[in-house]
């Protein structure tokens, strides 16, 4: 009902105040929007899609509503969105490494160049180990896992989640051994190090920065080339710090549609993305509070950044022997 | 801080809710709660998460009281359909029908929906008192779970599934065991190796319980109705729709194990509404003496499958609240709503807001009684339902399940889905196969599957933590027994054996 | 083709060993039934109890026969086809008019149980439609 009143109102303010503003869109959706988040509801994805089509909504004056389609690593949401009618009226959100390398895999035939890219905010990932273990820092768990790695758990959301792929990245720029436990979700995998089921975790920092700060878990690194600083906890120094060779790209999480999108919808997502994603408080908040990056980008610039991640990832497959395709023969240079 | 304290901040928390506006959302949200719930294919998950992005704009607060009002509301509301079509509105309700409908064939609708209404109003205040004195202590519990554990549990479950509803104990272990293979289709988590997928992407994805559930209850219900001869229409007594006092003071034994147990489940993360129903069912059935009367329309047997279900929402809020960790599938999307806006449960919540706690037990019990009072207003309108012939309430049904099943995901594959479990249900429901236990092996079969294989991953192959962890220990011991006593040869000579003693 | 233990993976994490175990659990209570039936004189002669089939039964195995077929033309072939609300229509109308169809009726005496299916076909395809559509937001087929 408040809803109600608040749209009621929102359409007086619009009527009298901003009407130039919102007619500069050449696209004005007339039914529902659907945004595909290909996991389940409540995960990292589905809450960012979800603050952000609250913004759209209220830019475009039309519903967006988020539907969960999860299964086979986000491939099938993902799917359904690339065959869906290519109206503007279907939207996927998602990471970038994950829909980047699906073709590698061999999930799905579909590139990270096939879509209109919209992002809104970067994750980084990070290990952190039980409180009661005995690594004090980073430069300790390396020697452990140079010393009898095959020994020491490490628990991640799964094969090409985040977490996995830094592990792995740490395992082809030096030697180490490390036994591999999935969990059904990031927070799973973190709950299992906080309850000392296994004694190192790699996910997400999003997924852990409570847990950090209510002291029951100990963060060792982060992946990226400069140290983040957590409220409440301090600093978190970065993996270049022991290895300085490590490429640190970020994982870009938003929303995107297939080319061949009509352009005046891409036209009007852009211009929505400068005049209120890129300003959005809600989205700042929100990537303040969970130790995330804020990154409205969008279009040529989105790729570029994304592909960085997408490269690495693609590799680090190959490499391991989990690739269907080599990623040069579908673009996809080394790092 | 002291007791004292405490009730300040429950009080002050009941203050800040009382403004006519919030008491309207309170009201529409329950009642949107029930009718989601009743519908079979909406979820308490897909309602929660709905309205998740429906109620972005609202304050924090009135945010997730509208919320819980629409968990509480759609765990009740789903017992609806499971009493009067034996088409369970949600997976947590599938328990109810075992009781419930044979209640409603008896004339006795107006009854059991009493009698579901008081289980789980008392349910969920049992849960919210656990709420509101055990948080801190009891989300420390579902950290002591773990993959060793949660095998066991799943186990368990399977366990009690085949003596569960009743009939041939035998068939229902074929049918548990069914759903656990059924459970097992689609991309496993270690090396995302598609398993009887035959190259079709869609099985990779593997088969969604809510269209099973809708195929294996729904479609089948439909198809055996429309095959049996037309059953004369039985009116019911409106007499009892107030809740009993008698079957309170009666039955209170089998609420409040039925509200712990509902609590526990609810704390473990993985397990749910559903399991936390048969779970209560099943330790009623045992401990009763009128063991005769379940599956044939038992009223204890019905008090316990919903107040345990009912129990289960509160007691996944627990760990929501202390570690962040959803207890229960609609908890998860209830955290997610949490963190959207900017509410940062997780252990640091007792340190930094207390407040909040109670905040989420007043918005417990005050959606607690709005379920209640639309529990009690709502029989006679809902009693209509039985009123009406086969000939034009089928195809109804078929169609709120069609649609059900496609909302979800808005997937036609699950309409498919839906049709296969239909189908075969029938044949299985006529080869007096229970459908219960085919169920829980779907809902268990994930559980089992992922924590066999990541304990003997941890373990190195290892088999001994499956049996020396002292939880994993106790479980394990409480299993086997289960089985053996199972067996009528081994459990009548131990009862000769106390009875010689 | 290289097997999972051949990339380096654990035995005990191979894919198989989980629905193997389901399967030998399945096949083994499978066997018990099957003997249990023999015990019981599945192999003897006589017809047994559920063999009876009558009249009542024969017109119940053909409203089931019917109810299956709609229910499939309905799920397989209507919906996506025409709009939903048109398919649920005609679904739910041809369904009442079919199963309360009584053979010997003079055409005045139609019109009303046939009416009332068609209306009650319209109110369950628009209510249904406008319902999940306007008020849960799903895209229907």
């Amino acid at each position: 009902m408040k809803r109600i009143i608040g749209l009621v109102s929102a359409a007086i303010v619009g009527a009298f105040g901003a009407t130039a503003e919102a007619q500069n869109y050449t696209w004005k959706p007339e039914r529902p929007v659907t945004i595909i988040v290909p996991w389940a509801a409540g995960g990292s994805t589905d809450q960012m899609a979800r603050i952000v089509a609250a913004e759209l909504e209220a830019e475009l004056k039309q519903k967006f509503v988020v539907v969960n389609q999860p299964g086979a690593s986000g491939s099938i949401g993902t799917k359904n969105a690339l065959e869906a009618a290519r109206d503007g009226y279907t939207w996927a959100a998602g990471a970038a490494a994950d829909v980047g390398t699906y073709k590698v895999l061999g999930m799905l035939e579909t590139e990270l160049k096939d879509w209109n890219l919209f992002f809104a905010v970067a994750n980084v990932s990070a290990i952190a180990v039980n409180p009661n273990a005995p690594y004090k820092d980073f430069g300790e768990l390396l020697e452990a896992w140079k010393k009898n790695g095959e020994n020491i758990s490490v628990s991640t959301a799964g094969l090409s989640s985040a977490g996995h792929n830094l592990m792995e990245s740490i395992r082809a720029n030096t030697p180490i051994k490390y036994r591999h436990v999935t969990y059904d979700g990031g927070n799973p995998a973190v709950i299992a190090a906080v309850s000392g089921e296994v004694p190192v975790v790699s996910q997400l920092l999003v997924e852990m920065s409570e847990m950090i700060k209510g002291k029951r878990l100990r963060p060792l690194a982060i992946l990226s080339d400069k140290p983040i600083s957590l409220d409440g906890y301090g600093e978190i120094p970065p993996i270049t710090k022991w290895l300085p060779n490590m490429p640190a790209p970020v994982n870009y999480f938003g929303i995107w549609a297939p080319k061949g999108t009509p352009d005046n919808v891409i036209k009007t997502m852009e211009m929505v993305w400068q005049n209120k994603i890129a300003k959005s408080e809600a989205l700042q908040k929100y990537a303040a509070s969970r130790s995330a990056l804020f990154a409205p980008i969008h279009g040529q610039t989105a790729h570029n950044e994304a592909f960085k991640m997408v490269r690495q990832t693609a590799w680090l497959y190959f490499d391991a022997g989990k690739a269907k395709l080599s990623p040069d023969t579908v673009g996809i240079p080394r790092l | 801080m002291n007791v004292f304290d405490n009730l300040q901040m429950l009080g002050a928390a009941f203050a800040s809710f009382a403004s006519p506006m919030i008491l309207f959302n309170v009201f529409w949200a329950t009642l949107l709660g029930i009718v989601i719930g009743a519908m079979p294919g909406l979820t308490a998950t897909m309602g929660v998460a709905l309205m998740t992005t429906l109620t972005y704009t609202m304050a924090p607060n009135s945010a997730i009281l509208v919320l819980i009002c629409i968990y509480v509301g759609a765990i009740y509301g789903g017992s609806r359909s499971a009493i009067l079509l034996n088409i369970p509105g949600t997976p947590a309700s599938a328990c109810s029908t075992l009781d419930g409908f044979p209640l409603a064939r008896q004339g006795l609708a107006g009854r059991a929906m009493g009698i579901s209404t008081t289980g789980s109003w008392l349910g969920t205040l049992f849960g919210t008192m656990c709420v509101a004195l055990f948080t801190p202590v009891l989300g420390e519990l579902s950290l002591s779970f773990g993959s060793y554990e949660f095998f066991w549990v799943a186990v368990f479950g399977i366990v009690i599934a085949g003596t569960l509803s009743g009939g041939d104990p035998l068939k229902g272990y074929i049918a548990g065991f069914l759903g656990l293979f059924v459970a097992a289709i689609g991309q496993e988590t270690n090396h995302n190796f598609p398993r009887f997928s035959f190259g079709i992407k869609d099985l990779e994805g593997g088969i969604g319980l809510l269209p099973a559930l809708v195929g294996a209850f729904g479609v089948a219900e439909v198809l055996q109705v429309m095959r049996g001869p037309a059953f004369k229409v039985v009116s019911s007594k409106v007499d009892s729709v107030i809740p009993r006092i008698g079957d309170i003071v009666r039955y209170w034994r089998t609420i409040l194990r039925s509200g712990a147990i509902g609590t526990f489940i609810g704390i473990m993360p993985g397990l749910g509404e559903d399991t936390a129903a048969w779970t209560s069912y099943a330790a009623a059935r045992r401990a009763s003496k009128e063991r005769e009367k379940y599956g044939k329309g038992s009223v204890e047997g019905l008090m316990a499958a919903e107040t345990g279900e009912s129990a289960c929402v509160p007691g996944a809020i627990i760990p929501v609240l202390t570690l962040a960790v959803p207890g229960s599938a609609p908890a998860a999307v209830l955290l997610a709503a949490m963190l959207i806006h900017g509410l940062n449960p997780g252990p640091l919540l007792m340190v930094n807001t207390p407040e909040f706690l109670y905040q989420i037990v007043a918005m417990l019990i005050i959606a607690d009684m709005t379920k209640l009072f639309f529990g009690l207003t709502l029989v006679k309108p809902l009693l209509w339902i039985l009123l009406v012939p086969r000939e034009r309430l089928m195809p109804v049904v078929f169609v709120l399940c069609t649609v059900g099943a496609f909302a979800i995901t808005s997937r036609v594959f699950d309409i498919y889905v839906m049709l296969a479990f239909g189908l075969v249900g029938f044949v299985l429901r006529e080869l007096k196969f229970p459908m219960a236990p085919l169920i829980l092996g779907l809902v268990l079969g994930e559980l089992l599957d992922k924590n066999l294989l990541r304990g003997l991953n941890l373990s190195a192959g290892d088999i001994t933590p499956f049996f020396t962890r002292p939880i994993s220990g106790i479980i394990a011991a409480i299993t086997l027994l289960s089985i053996l006593w199972s067996i009528p040869a081994v459990s009548r000579r131990v009862i000769l054996l106390f009875q010689r003693v | 083709m290289p097997t999972f233990t051949d990339k380096g993976a654990s035995l005990f994490l191979a894919p198989g060993i989980v629905p193997g175990f389901y399967g030998s659990v399945l096949t083994l209570l499978a066997l018990v039934l099957a003997a249990r039936s023999i015990w019981r004189g599945a192999l003897r002669g006589d017809k047994g109890v559920g063999a009876a089939s009558g009249a009542g039964d024969r017109a119940g195995l053909l409203r089931l026969a019917i109810a299956i077929v709609l229910c499939l033309v309905f799920a397989v072939g209507l919906i996506g086809l025409v709009p939903f609300w048109v398919a649920v229509a005609l679904f739910v109308t041809s369904f009442i008019v079919i199963f309360e169809w009584q053979p010997g009726l003079g055409a005045g005496a139609r019109v009303r149980p046939v009416g009332t299916a068609i209306l009650q076909g319209m109110i369950a395809g628009l209510l249904v439609t406008y319902v999940f559509q306007e008020v849960f937001f799903v895209r229907l087929p």
